[in-house]
Protein backbone atom coordinates (compact mmCIF):
# COMPACT_ATOMS: atom_id res chain seq x y z
CA UNK A 1 0.00 0.00 0.00
CA UNK A 2 1.19 3.45 -0.68
CA UNK A 3 1.65 6.35 1.64
CA UNK A 4 -1.44 8.18 2.25
CA UNK A 5 0.21 10.98 0.37
CA UNK A 6 1.22 9.84 -2.65
CA UNK A 7 -2.25 8.17 -3.30
CA UNK A 8 -4.04 11.25 -2.32
CA UNK A 9 -1.91 13.07 -4.76
CA UNK A 10 -2.01 11.01 -7.43
CA UNK A 11 -6.00 10.94 -7.15
CA UNK A 12 -6.12 15.08 -6.64
CA UNK A 13 -4.12 15.18 -10.62
CA UNK A 14 -5.82 12.32 -11.47
CA UNK A 15 -9.28 14.59 -11.05
CA UNK A 16 -8.06 17.83 -12.41
CA UNK A 17 -6.23 16.53 -15.49
CA UNK A 18 -8.52 13.82 -16.48
CA UNK A 19 -10.81 15.78 -18.42
CA UNK A 20 -7.86 16.65 -21.16
CA UNK A 21 -5.93 13.08 -21.53
CA UNK A 22 -8.17 10.51 -21.91
CA UNK A 23 -5.35 7.85 -22.94
CA UNK A 24 -3.29 8.64 -20.28
CA UNK A 25 -6.14 8.05 -17.14
CA UNK A 26 -7.12 5.10 -19.10
CA UNK A 27 -3.58 3.88 -18.54
CA UNK A 28 -4.01 5.08 -15.02
CA UNK A 29 -7.21 3.17 -14.19
CA UNK A 30 -6.02 -0.04 -13.33
CA UNK A 31 -3.36 1.65 -10.76
CA UNK A 32 -6.35 3.42 -9.12
CA UNK A 33 -8.58 0.27 -8.55
CA UNK A 34 -5.46 -0.96 -6.97
CA UNK A 35 -5.05 1.53 -4.70
CA UNK A 36 -8.56 1.43 -4.01
CA UNK A 37 -8.69 -2.01 -3.25
CA UNK A 38 -5.77 -1.61 -0.83
CA UNK A 39 -7.90 1.34 1.11
CA UNK A 40 -10.73 -0.84 1.42
CA UNK A 41 -8.55 -3.89 2.40
CA UNK A 42 -7.41 -1.40 5.49
CA UNK A 43 -10.65 0.27 6.20
CA UNK A 44 -10.83 -0.54 9.54
CA UNK A 45 -8.10 2.46 9.69
CA UNK A 46 -9.94 5.83 10.03
CA UNK A 47 -6.91 7.55 8.03
CA UNK A 48 -7.30 5.50 5.33
CA UNK A 49 -10.46 6.98 4.58
CA UNK A 50 -9.87 9.92 2.94
CA UNK A 51 -8.10 8.27 0.09
CA UNK A 52 -10.93 5.84 -0.32
CA UNK A 53 -13.08 9.08 -0.64
CA UNK A 54 -10.38 10.32 -3.55
CA UNK A 55 -10.23 6.96 -4.81
CA UNK A 56 -13.64 7.09 -5.57
CA UNK A 57 -13.90 10.51 -6.86
CA UNK A 58 -11.26 9.36 -9.28
CA UNK A 59 -13.23 6.22 -10.56
CA UNK A 60 -16.43 8.27 -11.10
CA UNK A 61 -14.58 11.10 -13.09
CA UNK A 62 -12.64 8.34 -15.50
CA UNK A 63 -15.74 6.45 -15.98
CA UNK A 64 -17.71 9.39 -16.58
CA UNK A 65 -14.77 10.37 -19.28
CA UNK A 66 -14.91 7.14 -20.68
CA UNK A 67 -18.69 6.81 -21.36
CA UNK A 68 -18.66 10.57 -23.06
CA UNK A 69 -15.10 11.48 -24.87
CA UNK A 70 -16.43 14.58 -26.57
CA UNK A 71 -15.78 16.30 -23.25
CA UNK A 72 -12.15 16.05 -23.30
CA UNK A 73 -11.66 18.50 -26.87
CA UNK A 74 -10.45 21.85 -26.26
CA UNK A 75 -8.65 21.51 -22.87
CA UNK A 76 -5.07 19.98 -24.21
CA UNK A 77 -3.18 22.25 -24.40
CA UNK A 78 -2.85 24.26 -20.93
CA UNK A 79 -2.47 20.51 -19.28
CA UNK A 80 0.43 19.64 -20.61
CA UNK A 81 2.63 20.49 -17.39
CA UNK A 82 0.11 18.60 -15.74
CA UNK A 83 0.57 15.68 -17.47
CA UNK A 84 4.37 15.62 -17.07
CA UNK A 85 3.62 15.43 -13.17
CA UNK A 86 1.20 12.57 -14.16
CA UNK A 87 4.03 10.58 -16.03
CA UNK A 88 6.41 11.10 -12.76
CA UNK A 89 3.50 9.67 -10.54
CA UNK A 90 3.32 6.97 -12.99
CA UNK A 91 6.98 5.96 -12.21
CA UNK A 92 6.18 6.95 -8.79
CA UNK A 93 3.00 3.86 -8.40
CA UNK A 94 5.27 1.84 -10.95
CA UNK A 95 7.65 1.89 -8.10
CA UNK A 96 5.24 0.83 -5.38
CA UNK A 97 3.75 -1.57 -7.21
CA UNK A 98 7.13 -3.36 -7.53
CA UNK A 99 7.42 -2.93 -3.67
CA UNK A 100 4.41 -4.43 -3.43
CA UNK A 101 4.56 -7.79 -5.49
CA UNK A 102 8.40 -7.96 -4.02
CA UNK A 103 7.97 -10.13 -0.57
CA UNK A 104 12.03 -9.48 -0.22
CA UNK A 105 11.50 -5.49 -0.20
CA UNK A 106 8.43 -5.90 2.38
CA UNK A 107 10.33 -7.59 4.71
CA UNK A 108 13.26 -5.40 4.45
CA UNK A 109 11.50 -2.37 4.72
CA UNK A 110 9.39 -4.21 7.54
CA UNK A 111 12.02 -4.70 9.56
CA UNK A 112 13.73 -1.16 9.19
CA UNK A 113 10.60 0.18 10.54
CA UNK A 114 10.70 -2.09 13.24
CA UNK A 115 13.79 -1.59 14.64
CA UNK A 116 14.53 1.96 13.95
CA UNK A 117 11.57 3.81 12.47
CA UNK A 118 8.81 2.53 14.89
CA UNK A 119 6.01 4.03 12.89
CA UNK A 120 3.16 2.41 13.96
CA UNK A 121 1.15 3.47 10.87
CA UNK A 122 3.82 2.61 8.67
CA UNK A 123 4.60 -0.84 10.49
CA UNK A 124 0.72 -1.70 9.92
CA UNK A 125 0.50 -0.59 6.22
CA UNK A 126 3.61 -3.17 5.99
CA UNK A 127 1.86 -6.20 7.98
CA UNK A 128 -1.23 -5.52 5.59
CA UNK A 129 0.37 -5.77 2.60
CA UNK A 130 2.00 -9.06 4.14
CA UNK A 131 -1.40 -10.28 5.09
CA UNK A 132 -2.47 -9.56 1.09
CA UNK A 133 -0.11 -11.39 -0.03
CA UNK A 134 -0.34 -14.00 2.07
CA UNK A 135 -4.13 -14.52 1.46
CA UNK A 136 -3.41 -14.36 -2.44
CA UNK A 137 -1.56 -18.12 -2.10
CA UNK A 138 0.43 -20.08 -0.03
CA UNK A 139 3.39 -19.58 -2.34
CA UNK A 140 3.68 -15.67 -1.40
CA UNK A 141 3.40 -16.40 2.09
CA UNK A 142 6.17 -19.18 2.02
CA UNK A 143 8.58 -16.24 0.29
CA UNK A 144 7.47 -13.89 2.73
CA UNK A 145 8.99 -16.35 5.05
CA UNK A 146 12.35 -17.20 3.34
CA UNK A 147 13.19 -13.13 3.30
CA UNK A 148 13.20 -13.63 7.21
CA UNK A 149 9.23 -12.19 8.12
CA UNK A 150 9.04 -14.41 10.88
CA UNK A 151 11.97 -13.23 13.43
CA UNK A 152 10.42 -9.61 12.79
CA UNK A 153 6.83 -10.32 13.21
CA UNK A 154 8.18 -12.05 16.89
CA UNK A 155 9.59 -8.69 17.43
CA UNK A 156 7.18 -6.87 16.91
CA UNK A 157 4.90 -8.99 18.99
CA UNK A 158 6.73 -8.64 21.93
CA UNK A 159 7.21 -5.00 21.28
CA UNK A 160 3.60 -4.58 21.39
CA UNK A 161 2.47 -6.88 23.85
CA UNK A 162 4.32 -4.65 27.02
CA UNK A 163 1.61 -1.79 26.00
CA UNK A 164 -0.85 -3.81 24.38
CA UNK A 165 -1.90 -1.40 21.59
CA UNK A 166 -2.33 -2.54 17.76
CA UNK A 167 -1.44 -6.56 18.80
CA UNK A 168 -4.39 -7.92 16.67
CA UNK A 169 -2.69 -6.68 13.54
CA UNK A 170 0.70 -8.55 14.42
CA UNK A 171 -1.34 -11.36 16.01
CA UNK A 172 -3.04 -12.15 12.67
CA UNK A 173 0.04 -11.53 10.02
CA UNK A 174 1.46 -14.48 12.09
CA UNK A 175 -1.14 -16.91 12.56
CA UNK A 176 -1.92 -16.07 8.64
CA UNK A 177 2.02 -17.02 7.78
CA UNK A 178 2.06 -19.79 10.79
CA UNK A 179 -0.28 -21.66 7.76
CA UNK A 180 2.73 -21.16 5.05
CA UNK B 1 -15.02 -8.35 9.28
CA UNK B 2 -11.36 -9.42 8.61
CA UNK B 3 -10.99 -11.09 12.17
CA UNK B 4 -14.59 -13.34 11.46
CA UNK B 5 -13.09 -14.65 8.56
CA UNK B 6 -9.92 -15.81 9.77
CA UNK B 7 -11.62 -16.86 12.50
CA UNK B 8 -14.07 -18.84 10.34
CA UNK B 9 -10.81 -20.94 8.88
CA UNK B 10 -10.13 -22.87 12.03
CA UNK B 11 -13.28 -25.00 11.43
CA UNK B 12 -11.50 -27.08 9.49
CA UNK B 13 -8.78 -28.76 11.80
CA UNK B 14 -7.92 -31.13 8.63
CA UNK B 15 -6.20 -28.27 7.06
CA UNK B 16 -4.18 -27.96 10.14
CA UNK B 17 -2.84 -31.06 9.26
CA UNK B 18 -2.84 -31.13 5.40
CA UNK B 19 -0.12 -27.71 5.38
CA UNK B 20 3.42 -27.39 5.77
CA UNK B 21 4.24 -27.61 9.49
CA UNK B 22 7.93 -25.92 9.13
CA UNK B 23 7.34 -22.16 9.69
CA UNK B 24 4.71 -23.15 12.43
CA UNK B 25 7.47 -24.99 13.53
CA UNK B 26 9.80 -22.23 13.61
CA UNK B 27 7.53 -20.02 15.47
CA UNK B 28 7.35 -22.57 17.95
CA UNK B 29 11.02 -22.95 18.18
CA UNK B 30 11.91 -19.04 18.93
CA UNK B 31 9.77 -19.34 21.87
CA UNK B 32 7.04 -17.29 21.33
CA UNK B 33 4.23 -19.50 22.32
CA UNK B 34 5.39 -18.20 25.85
CA UNK B 35 4.63 -14.48 24.93
CA UNK B 36 1.12 -15.91 23.19
CA UNK B 37 0.20 -17.57 26.47
CA UNK B 38 1.26 -14.42 28.32
CA UNK B 39 -0.42 -12.45 26.33
CA UNK B 40 -3.62 -14.70 26.84
CA UNK B 41 -3.13 -14.19 30.53
CA UNK B 42 -2.75 -10.24 30.74
CA UNK B 43 -4.57 -9.14 27.86
CA UNK B 44 -8.49 -7.77 29.14
CA UNK B 45 -10.02 -8.07 25.25
CA UNK B 46 -11.79 -10.55 23.67
CA UNK B 47 -10.36 -10.37 20.41
CA UNK B 48 -6.94 -10.10 21.32
CA UNK B 49 -7.26 -13.59 23.50
CA UNK B 50 -9.06 -15.07 20.45
CA UNK B 51 -6.14 -14.11 18.45
CA UNK B 52 -3.31 -15.34 20.37
CA UNK B 53 -5.58 -18.83 21.14
CA UNK B 54 -6.08 -18.51 17.32
CA UNK B 55 -1.88 -17.97 16.71
CA UNK B 56 -1.50 -21.23 18.69
CA UNK B 57 -3.84 -23.67 17.10
CA UNK B 58 -2.33 -23.13 13.83
CA UNK B 59 1.23 -23.43 15.30
CA UNK B 60 0.47 -26.75 17.51
CA UNK B 61 0.52 -29.28 14.24
CA UNK B 62 2.77 -31.98 15.46
CA UNK B 63 2.81 -33.90 19.00
CA UNK B 64 5.72 -32.19 19.94
CA UNK B 65 4.38 -28.75 19.79
CA UNK B 66 1.74 -29.83 21.57
CA UNK B 67 3.26 -31.71 24.17
CA UNK B 68 5.26 -28.44 25.08
CA UNK B 69 2.57 -26.16 25.05
CA UNK B 70 0.84 -28.34 27.28
CA UNK B 71 3.82 -28.03 29.35
CA UNK B 72 3.95 -24.30 29.07
CA UNK B 73 0.50 -24.76 30.94
CA UNK B 74 -1.86 -24.02 27.95
CA UNK B 75 -4.59 -26.07 29.24
CA UNK B 76 -4.86 -24.65 32.20
CA UNK B 77 -4.73 -20.98 30.84
CA UNK B 78 -7.56 -22.18 28.09
CA UNK B 79 -9.85 -23.77 30.49
CA UNK B 80 -9.83 -21.04 32.96
CA UNK B 81 -9.61 -17.66 30.96
CA UNK B 82 -10.38 -18.63 27.69
CA UNK B 83 -13.20 -20.88 28.24
CA UNK B 84 -14.91 -18.54 30.61
CA UNK B 85 -14.00 -15.61 28.49
CA UNK B 86 -15.96 -13.60 25.82
CA UNK B 87 -17.78 -15.35 22.88
CA UNK B 88 -14.81 -15.47 20.31
CA UNK B 89 -12.28 -16.47 23.12
CA UNK B 90 -14.32 -19.58 24.64
CA UNK B 91 -15.18 -20.74 20.89
CA UNK B 92 -11.13 -20.64 19.81
CA UNK B 93 -10.20 -22.02 23.22
CA UNK B 94 -12.47 -25.33 22.42
CA UNK B 95 -10.89 -25.90 19.25
CA UNK B 96 -7.35 -25.04 20.59
CA UNK B 97 -8.08 -27.55 23.39
CA UNK B 98 -9.35 -30.36 20.81
CA UNK B 99 -5.87 -29.65 18.61
CA UNK B 100 -3.97 -30.53 21.33
CA UNK B 101 -5.39 -34.05 21.91
CA UNK B 102 -3.03 -34.91 18.98
CA UNK B 103 -2.23 -38.69 20.27
CA UNK B 104 -3.86 -40.66 22.81
CA UNK B 105 -0.91 -40.19 25.17
CA UNK B 106 -1.31 -36.43 25.11
CA UNK B 107 -5.00 -36.69 25.87
CA UNK B 108 -4.40 -38.88 28.75
CA UNK B 109 -2.32 -35.61 29.94
CA UNK B 110 -5.07 -33.28 29.09
CA UNK B 111 -7.17 -35.38 30.74
CA UNK B 112 -5.67 -35.37 33.81
CA UNK B 113 -5.35 -31.35 33.81
CA UNK B 114 -9.00 -31.14 34.01
CA UNK B 115 -9.83 -31.06 30.38
CA UNK B 116 -12.71 -33.81 30.25
CA UNK B 117 -14.97 -31.91 33.19
CA UNK B 118 -14.23 -28.66 31.60
CA UNK B 119 -15.16 -29.53 28.43
CA UNK B 120 -18.46 -31.20 29.18
CA UNK B 121 -19.46 -28.06 31.51
CA UNK B 122 -18.73 -25.98 28.99
CA UNK B 123 -20.70 -28.04 26.33
CA UNK B 124 -23.64 -28.32 29.18
CA UNK B 125 -23.11 -24.16 29.38
CA UNK B 126 -23.67 -23.74 25.74
CA UNK B 127 -26.63 -26.25 25.51
CA UNK B 128 -28.35 -24.01 27.97
CA UNK B 129 -28.09 -20.86 27.01
CA UNK B 130 -30.08 -19.54 24.11
CA UNK B 131 -27.28 -16.78 22.89
CA UNK B 132 -24.40 -19.32 21.56
CA UNK B 133 -24.27 -19.67 17.82
CA UNK B 134 -23.50 -22.52 15.81
CA UNK B 135 -19.56 -22.13 16.00
CA UNK B 136 -19.29 -22.23 19.74
CA UNK B 137 -21.49 -25.72 19.83
CA UNK B 138 -19.58 -27.18 16.96
CA UNK B 139 -16.06 -26.29 19.06
CA UNK B 140 -17.36 -27.05 22.30
CA UNK B 141 -18.59 -30.95 20.46
CA UNK B 142 -15.74 -31.10 18.62
CA UNK B 143 -13.10 -31.48 21.95
CA UNK B 144 -15.25 -34.17 23.23
CA UNK B 145 -14.57 -36.30 20.23
CA UNK B 146 -11.07 -34.77 20.02
CA UNK B 147 -10.18 -36.36 23.98
CA UNK B 148 -12.34 -39.30 23.77
CA UNK B 149 -9.18 -41.32 22.57
CA UNK B 150 -9.65 -44.41 24.58
CA UNK B 151 -12.45 -46.42 26.42
CA UNK B 152 -11.45 -44.98 29.68
CA UNK B 153 -11.33 -41.46 28.26
CA UNK B 154 -15.06 -42.04 26.79
CA UNK B 155 -16.09 -43.46 29.87
CA UNK B 156 -15.09 -40.36 32.14
CA UNK B 157 -16.48 -38.15 29.94
CA UNK B 158 -19.81 -40.12 29.88
CA UNK B 159 -19.65 -40.49 33.52
CA UNK B 160 -19.59 -36.88 33.44
CA UNK B 161 -22.65 -35.92 31.51
CA UNK B 162 -21.86 -35.36 27.77
CA UNK B 163 -23.96 -37.83 26.29
CA UNK B 164 -27.52 -36.44 26.40
CA UNK B 165 -26.30 -32.86 25.51
CA UNK B 166 -24.47 -34.12 21.96
CA UNK B 167 -27.87 -36.11 22.00
CA UNK B 168 -29.52 -33.26 22.04
CA UNK B 169 -27.83 -31.08 19.83
CA UNK B 170 -28.36 -34.35 17.54
CA UNK B 171 -31.87 -34.69 17.67
CA UNK B 172 -32.62 -30.85 17.53
CA UNK B 173 -30.38 -28.44 15.35
CA UNK B 174 -30.87 -28.30 11.79
CA UNK B 175 -27.55 -26.42 10.77
CA UNK B 176 -25.16 -28.85 8.85
CA UNK B 177 -21.80 -28.49 10.55
CA UNK B 178 -23.68 -28.87 14.27
CA UNK B 179 -24.96 -32.36 13.35
CA UNK B 180 -21.22 -33.23 11.51
CA UNK B 181 -19.64 -32.48 14.81
CA UNK B 182 -22.08 -33.96 17.16
CA UNK B 183 -22.52 -37.62 14.54
CA UNK B 184 -18.67 -37.72 15.39
CA UNK B 185 -18.77 -36.93 18.98
CA UNK B 186 -20.97 -40.33 19.43
CA UNK B 187 -18.84 -41.82 17.04
CA UNK B 188 -15.14 -40.96 18.62
CA UNK B 189 -16.98 -42.37 22.30
CA UNK B 190 -17.26 -45.86 20.99
CA UNK B 191 -14.63 -48.52 20.46
CA UNK B 192 -13.88 -51.90 20.10
CA UNK B 193 -15.62 -53.89 22.89
CA UNK B 194 -16.85 -50.82 24.08
CA UNK B 195 -20.93 -51.94 24.30
CA UNK B 196 -21.46 -50.53 27.91
CA UNK B 197 -20.98 -46.86 26.03
CA UNK B 198 -22.72 -48.00 22.80
CA UNK B 199 -25.98 -49.37 25.30
CA UNK B 200 -25.64 -46.26 26.93
CA UNK B 201 -25.96 -44.26 23.55
CA UNK B 202 -28.91 -45.86 21.98
CA UNK B 203 -30.27 -45.91 25.41
CA UNK B 204 -30.71 -41.91 25.16
CA UNK B 205 -32.20 -41.92 21.76
CA UNK B 206 -28.69 -41.52 19.84
CA UNK B 207 -29.77 -43.81 17.13
CA UNK B 208 -32.81 -42.08 16.49
CA UNK B 209 -30.98 -38.94 16.06
CA UNK B 210 -28.53 -40.52 13.87
CA UNK B 211 -31.53 -41.91 11.54
CA UNK B 212 -32.57 -37.98 11.63
CA UNK B 213 -29.77 -36.55 10.01
CA UNK B 214 -30.30 -38.02 6.22
CA UNK B 215 -34.07 -36.99 6.16
CA UNK B 216 -33.24 -33.08 6.93
CA UNK B 217 -30.16 -32.82 5.38
CA UNK B 218 -29.80 -32.65 1.36
CA UNK B 219 -26.75 -35.86 0.32
CA UNK B 220 -24.47 -32.47 -0.89
CA UNK B 221 -23.80 -31.98 2.29
CA UNK B 222 -20.51 -34.27 2.45
CA UNK B 223 -19.37 -34.10 6.41
CA UNK B 224 -22.40 -35.01 8.26
CA UNK B 225 -23.21 -37.68 5.92
CA UNK B 226 -19.55 -38.81 6.16
CA UNK B 227 -19.80 -38.44 10.22
CA UNK B 228 -23.16 -40.36 9.92
CA UNK B 229 -21.61 -43.25 8.36
CA UNK B 230 -18.26 -43.54 10.46
CA UNK B 231 -20.71 -43.33 13.41
CA UNK B 232 -22.79 -46.26 12.23
CA UNK B 233 -19.25 -48.09 11.53
CA UNK B 234 -18.67 -47.17 15.13
CA UNK B 235 -21.75 -49.05 16.58
CA UNK B 236 -21.14 -52.29 14.84
CA UNK B 237 -17.54 -52.81 16.25
CA UNK B 238 -18.31 -51.40 20.08
CA UNK B 239 -20.63 -54.85 20.21
CA UNK B 240 -19.71 -58.13 18.48
CA UNK B 241 -23.89 -59.33 19.47
CA UNK B 242 -26.89 -58.67 17.61
CA UNK B 243 -28.24 -55.91 20.38
CA UNK B 244 -26.75 -53.00 18.97
CA UNK B 245 -27.87 -54.01 15.37
CA UNK B 246 -31.06 -54.68 16.15
CA UNK B 247 -32.04 -51.47 17.79
CA UNK B 248 -29.87 -49.54 14.88
CA UNK B 249 -32.83 -51.34 12.40
CA UNK B 250 -35.83 -50.32 14.87
CA UNK B 251 -34.99 -47.04 15.06
CA UNK B 252 -34.30 -46.81 11.53
CA UNK B 253 -30.68 -46.07 10.86
CA UNK B 254 -30.17 -48.98 8.45
CA UNK B 255 -32.99 -47.26 6.27
CA UNK B 256 -31.62 -43.47 6.41
CA UNK B 257 -28.37 -45.80 5.36
CA UNK B 258 -29.30 -47.15 2.39
CA UNK B 259 -31.37 -43.83 1.29
CA UNK B 260 -28.20 -42.02 1.70
CA UNK B 261 -26.11 -44.47 -0.51
CA UNK B 262 -28.62 -44.64 -2.95
CA UNK B 263 -28.57 -41.40 -3.11
CA UNK B 264 -25.11 -40.65 -3.21
CA UNK B 265 -24.29 -41.83 -6.95
CA UNK B 266 -24.37 -38.26 -7.73
CA UNK B 267 -22.22 -36.76 -5.49
CA UNK B 268 -18.67 -36.12 -6.87
CA UNK B 269 -17.08 -36.78 -3.44
CA UNK B 270 -16.02 -40.43 -3.07
CA UNK B 271 -15.28 -40.16 0.28
CA UNK B 272 -19.34 -40.36 1.10
CA UNK B 273 -19.64 -43.38 -1.15
CA UNK B 274 -16.54 -45.27 0.09
CA UNK B 275 -17.71 -44.30 4.10
CA UNK B 276 -21.26 -45.34 3.47
CA UNK B 277 -20.57 -49.08 1.90
CA UNK B 278 -18.06 -49.59 4.55
CA UNK B 279 -21.07 -49.08 6.67
CA UNK B 280 -22.72 -51.34 5.23
CA UNK B 281 -19.85 -53.54 5.17
CA UNK B 282 -19.56 -53.24 9.19
CA UNK B 283 -22.81 -53.05 9.92
CA UNK B 284 -23.07 -57.24 8.08
CA UNK B 285 -20.53 -58.59 9.42
CA UNK B 286 -19.90 -61.29 12.45
CA UNK B 287 -23.64 -60.75 14.39
CA UNK B 288 -25.49 -59.37 11.73
CA UNK B 289 -27.60 -61.92 10.69
CA UNK B 290 -30.92 -59.93 11.04
CA UNK B 291 -29.37 -56.99 9.74
CA UNK B 292 -28.06 -58.83 6.45
CA UNK B 293 -31.95 -59.86 5.85
CA UNK B 294 -33.32 -56.61 6.32
CA UNK B 295 -30.55 -54.98 3.68
CA UNK B 296 -31.60 -58.02 1.43
CA UNK B 297 -35.22 -57.15 1.97
CA UNK B 298 -34.62 -53.34 1.18
CA UNK B 299 -33.01 -53.81 -1.88
CA UNK B 300 -29.27 -52.68 -0.29
CA UNK B 301 -27.35 -55.24 -2.71
CA UNK B 302 -28.74 -53.68 -5.99
CA UNK B 303 -28.20 -50.17 -4.42
CA UNK B 304 -24.54 -51.22 -3.59
CA UNK B 305 -23.69 -52.69 -7.38
CA UNK B 306 -25.18 -49.34 -8.93
CA UNK B 307 -22.82 -47.33 -6.68
CA UNK B 308 -20.11 -49.65 -7.31
CA UNK B 309 -20.64 -49.76 -11.24
CA UNK B 310 -21.07 -45.87 -11.30
CA UNK B 311 -17.64 -45.14 -8.98
CA UNK B 312 -13.89 -45.25 -9.32
CA UNK B 313 -12.17 -48.81 -8.57
CA UNK B 314 -11.36 -47.24 -5.13
CA UNK B 315 -15.63 -46.60 -4.52
CA UNK B 316 -15.72 -50.23 -6.06
CA UNK B 317 -13.66 -52.02 -3.78
CA UNK B 318 -15.69 -51.07 -0.49
CA UNK B 319 -18.92 -51.46 -2.25
CA UNK B 320 -18.10 -55.02 -2.95
CA UNK B 321 -16.70 -55.63 0.25
CA UNK B 322 -20.18 -54.98 1.44
CA UNK B 323 -21.82 -57.07 -1.13
CA UNK B 324 -19.50 -59.89 0.07
CA UNK B 325 -20.39 -59.34 3.48
CA UNK B 326 -24.41 -59.18 3.07
CA UNK B 327 -24.55 -62.46 1.09
CA UNK B 328 -21.40 -64.61 1.87
CA UNK B 329 -21.06 -67.03 4.49
CA UNK B 330 -18.43 -66.82 7.81
CA UNK B 331 -15.26 -67.87 5.64
CA UNK B 332 -15.83 -65.29 2.44
CA UNK B 333 -16.49 -62.98 4.72
CA UNK B 334 -13.72 -62.95 6.38
CA UNK B 335 -11.61 -63.20 2.75
CA UNK B 336 -13.48 -60.55 1.46
CA UNK B 337 -11.39 -57.84 4.42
Amino acid sequence: MMPQREVESICHLLLQVSLGSVVMVRGLTQSVVAASFSSTYSSTSPRMSSIHESVSDAQHTISGIQQDPSTTTGMMVSLVSLRRLIVANVSLILLFSSVKSNPILLVGALHAEVTEGRKNDVIDDYLHRAQLLCSQSDKEAQRLVTAGIVPTVILLLRARALDASGLETALITLGMLAYA
Amino acid sequence: MLNTMLLRRISNPEKIIRCDPITANTIYRTNTTTTLIQIINSSDSDITIALSIWCISRICRSSEVAAGLIKQDLPTTLIRKGLTGGFKSSCLSSWCLGILALTDQLAEILAARGVVNASVDHLRRITVSDVFGTEDKCAALYVIARIARSIALAKSLVKAGCVPLIVHHLSTSEEPQILHWGARAIGCLMRPNASDIAKILLNAGSAKALARIPRILPVQEVDPMVSFAFTIQRFSVAEWGAGTRKTLVDDGVVDSLLSVLRASVDVPDPRLQIELALAVSFLCDVGGLSIRKEIVRAGGIEILQRVSAAGTPEVARPCNLAVTSITGNLWTRNAGM
